[in-house]
């Protein structure tokens, strides 16, 4: 790979893993320690203990502060669909936060979640509303958005609010280091697979922290900002893409169906198999579909010495 | 089965059924959208020349790895232009590209110009310049200031004519024609990809336009 890229991949994905892998550690240490990964899966969503706040504000704030680092300086007001994903972010961060703190009637939280989607899915779309896609076209595309994005939304906090240790940052890191995958195989866009790269780094790092202190979790917040900004890289790399490199609806099928089928693991004799096996169990589910996405991609991929090949 | 766990069950078919859906009608609507064709060329202004498309070019140069110059072009080009030797801000140039035309002579790398990191042509299928003052600088050369709009962005930017000549046309009126050459800073049009980092951040352009007029 180009020594270039592979140097922008190395500042979107070490200095977020770091900095999240230290935060965390530090704020769950101690807390973090009650609770087995062998406990069993709660029946409901109860509030777990610990420092719930830090996962929405690292997700979000390092997704943030790494933008000018990666991409340049913020364009304000923003122009591109691109320029909205920080501002996605922050607002998914700040609702995080505040997840952590109080948590509404199911029916209020999912109706401010639905507005906040549809509202950034039509200030990202704006110019291919005025463009390429027109009125019809625009609103089926922000609808599928929407709805989907729920979805996602929806599967990664059953899991989290389930499940305590890796299972909650497991499901994020396969829907989101997917993309990340799946957009540097393509040669989709190297700007999108960074901003996955470095929510990715985070979750990655939660992953590890999960290990460690196994009462880790996403309930509660953690996991709307990859809810939102995983929803807003796909809407762009698989909506706006042109040619070769938009992502192909059966890699976003795929991708799509990893956090909904981490989700429907939850249930059942799968969802109550408590130990090792079950969460091993679980996590093979959720990480299957990106798997397969991932083998198709990389068995397709063009190498880059043949003709008519591409390299950045 | 609990009433929880009913509503679970009932919300994830209906994700998984959506998640299908969503995959289907992005396979439906991928032709949707496409390439925008290129700008009707824009009224010219009194006695300006028309651009010949056809005997017209544009070509991008940036350096890659610090290393090489690179050339690209746009193949589609509207606009007008007109060059007064006697009263140069009298003078103007519209110009609007098709982005959707880039060409790099590879078809990955069309398609990833095309593409969010670069020009994000269904975005922004088009980038113009208008100009905004002329000032002639020596025989035949004039120092065009005018708004490029790039990606979205429209900054002022100010460009080196040419006049390359004229005659009569072979099908009657008049032919005439000119090279404009600008340098930007493309992070400044908020195309800031691995700029410094493989890329370099100034790219010239350099527009070759055929006019004429009856």
């Amino acid at each position: 790979m180009d020594p270039a890229v592979l140097k922008q991949l190395a500042l979107g994905g070490g200095p977020p893993f770091i900095i999240a892998l230290v935060a965390l550690l530090i704020a769950w240490w101690k807390r973090g320690r009650l609770g087995s990964i062998d406990a069993p899966i709660p029946p409901s969503p109860a509030r777990p203990g610990g420092p719930l706040w830090l996962a929405p504000l690292l997700l979000g704030g390092v997704l943030i502060g790494m933008h000018p680092l990666l991409f340049g300086k913020y364009v304000l007001p923003p122009r591109a669909a691109f320029d909205w994903i920080p501002i996605g972010a922050a607002i998914a961060m700040v609702l995080g936060i505040s997840a952590t703190r109080v948590r509404f009637p199911w029916f209020a939280r999912w109706a401010v979640r639905a507005v906040i989607i549809a509202a950034c899915g039509a200030l990202m779309s704006m110019n291919w509303l005025r463009g390429a896609w027109g009125f019809g076209t625009g609103s089926l595309w922000i609808a599928a958005f929407v709805i989907t994005t729920l979805a996602v939304w929806w599967s990664f906090e059953r899991v989290a609010d389930r499940s305590r240790g890796i299972e909650g940052p497991a499901a994020a890191l396969f829907f989101i280091g997917g993309i990340m995958q799946l957009m540097l195989l393509g040669f989709a866009s190297l700007s999108l697979a960074l901003v996955a790269e470095v929510l990715a780094a985070v979750l990655f790092a939660a992953c590890v922290v999960s290990l460690v202190r196994p009462s880790f979790t996403l309930a509660f917040g953690g996991v709307h900002v990859p809810a939102v900004v995983g929803g807003m890289v796909m809407l762009q790399a698989f909506a706006a893409e042109t040619g070769d490199v938009r992502l192909h609806p059966l890699y976003a099928g795929l991708l799509l169906l990893s956090p909904i089928a981490s989700a429907i693991a939850t249930f059942g004799p799968l969802g109550r198999m408590s130990g090792r096996r079950g969460t091993i169990a679980r996590l093979a589910i959720g990480a299957l579909p990106v798997l397969i996405a991932i083998g198709i991609a990389a068995a397709r991929f063009t190498p880059p010495n043949a003709d008519q090949s591409y390299e950045y | 089965m609990s009433k929880c766990a009913c509503k679970g069950v009932w919300m994830m078919v209906a994700a998984a059924g959506l998640t299908g859906l969503f995959a289907v009608a992005g396979a439906g609507l991928m032709g949707a959208g496409e390439a925008t064709p290129a700008a009707a060329p824009a009224a010219t202004a009194d006695g300006a020349f028309a651009v010949d498309a056809v005997h017209s070019s544009v070509f991008f140069k940036i350096k890659h790895m610090n290393v090489a110059n690179f050339y690209g072009r746009f193949n589609k080009v509207s606009g007008s232009f007109l060059l007064n030797k006697e009263s140069p801000e009298s003078s103007s140039l519209e110009l609007t590209i098709d982005t959707t035309s880039v060409d790099s002579n590879n078809k990955g790398r069309d398609d990833h110009l095309k593409g969010n990191d670069f020009f994000a042509v269904k975005e922004f299928p088009t980038s113009t310049f208008k100009s905004t003052a002329v000032k002639k600088t020596g025989e035949g050369v004039y120092e065009v200031t005018g708004d490029l709009t790039l990606r979205g962005t429209t900054k002022p930017v100010t460009a080196i004519v040419t006049d390359t000549g004229s005659a009569a046309g072979r099908k009657g009126g008049t032919v005439a024609g000119m090279e404009a050459v600008v340098t930007i800073k493309r992070s400044e049009f908020g195309v800031s990809f691995m700029s410094g980092a493989g890329l370099s951040e100034e790219v010239t352009l350099t527009v070759s336009l055929e006019g004429k007029k009856d």
